[in-house]
């Protein structure tokens, strides 16, 4: 009888009725429903597959485990954004503090240029679409600070509203413009050189 | 703050504007200066364009996922949750209560024992070995754990102790 709900739609409140009974199928469907956007966001904000992929596993194992304790005062995209990014942020915080010795400032105006973390690109000899662009996309995305990407992330590729964004991240409203203003500032900044290359 | 059709640059402006949060007649205006201005439309090409190149750089990620192998992960991961519902999360989970329960029971174990248990048979407070006199009355309380006697007696004096004092 579960079985049919992959054959129609299912609203997030009777997946979220499902899910607090513990209810398989309907754990299964939030997983296939979600597991693009949340992989999407978690890359956004880390950059990095192989951990975006634990991310996601993470976000479904928590959602699963504390699914008794959601009140619905939000929607379930919500929630599960709210959680993506705190593990994603949570990340990109070990991340940093275990590799601190390694960390040197991309916005060095030194003119020596900083090491490039590594990617997680597949070879070059696999590689089809245009490497530099990429390269110079992941190196744009990380010189901005983490909760300016994350807003930039959530807005621009997730296509969230303002408020959601507010509710995701847990800040205000203003906050959400004063972040993206300036994430949009600095990347004007860093794209500067590479459109007057083009002209 | 400055008005697009005042012909200056606003950053804010254009921000709001790459976001579609301009009412309708903040549009037309921004869009008139964006047309005539160079700079202006430079910089919010530039953005479009990396905005959909990170959109077309996180897909090309997605796209190189096995989301399939991963879903059956979770789903495993999770189930094995749910079939065990003593399973070591759980355990650790409920040492946030059991510890400091088990610490208070404990602390209470112990000052029970030490001062009820534990409690010394209870002494006389004097031992009487001898007395001159008549015994009036005898009193005796006794509980499971003490026995109290109270005597009155009539001392009578000793006559000759008294003399050789003298």
């Amino acid at each position: 009888m579960s079985k049919t709900i992959f054959n129609r739609i299912v609203h997030d409140k009777e997946l979220i009725l499902r899910l607090q009974r513990g209810d398989e199928w309907a754990f299964q469907l939030m997983v296939r429903r979600f597991r693009k956007k949340i992989f999407s966001i978690a890359f956004g904000i880390t950059l990095d597959a192989e951990e975006s992929q634990d991310i996601m596993q993470e976000v479904f194992l928590q959602v699963y485990r504390t699914i008794g304790d959601f009140r619905g005062d939000a929607s379930l995209a919500t929630w599960l954004h709210r959680i993506t990014v705190n593990r994603s942020l949570n990340w990109k915080r070990r991340w940093a503090r275990r590799f601190k010795w390694l960390h040197v400032s991309t916005d060095s105006t030194d003119g020596r240029s900083a090491p490039e973390p590594k990617s997680d690109l597949p070879s070059p000899e696999t590689r089809v679409a245009n490497v530099q662009t990429r390269q110079q996309i992941d190196s744009a995305l990380r010189k901005l600070p983490d909760q300016a990407r994350t807003v930039f992330v959530l807005r621009e590729i997730e296509g969230l509203a303002y408020e959601e964004i507010a509710d995701a991240v847990g800040i205000k409203l203003g906050t959400v413009r004063s972040r993206l203003f300036h994430a949009r500032k600095r990347l004007k900044e860093i794209l500067q050189p590479l459109v007057e290359e083009e002209e | 703050m400055t008005h697009p059709d005042s012909n200056a640059c606003d950053d804010n402006l254009l921000d709001r504007y790459l976001d579609g949060d301009l009412d309708a007649g903040e549009m037309a205006r921004m869009e008139t200066h964006v047309a005539g201005c160079r700079q202006c439309r430079r910089q919010a090409d530039a953005l479009r364009v990396f905005s959909q190149n990170v959109r077309d750089r996180i897909h090309l990620a997605a796209d190189s996922i096995d989301f399939m192998a991963l879903e059956k992960a979770v789903l495993n991961k999770a189930l094995r949750q749910y079939r065990s519902p003593g399973g070591l999360s759980r355990f650790i989970a409920a040492l946030k209560y059991t510890i400091p329960a088990t610490v208070t029971a404990g602390l209470l174990l112990y000052f029970a024992y030490f001062n009820y248990v534990l409690k010394p048979p209870p002494v006389p407070s004097a031992i009487i070995n001898s007395f001159t006199g008549s015994m009036s009355s005898v009193m005796i309380f006794e509980t499971p754990e003490t026995r109290q006697t109270i005597l009155w007696y009539t001392e009578e004096t000793d006559v000759e102790n008294e003399r050789n004092a003298v």
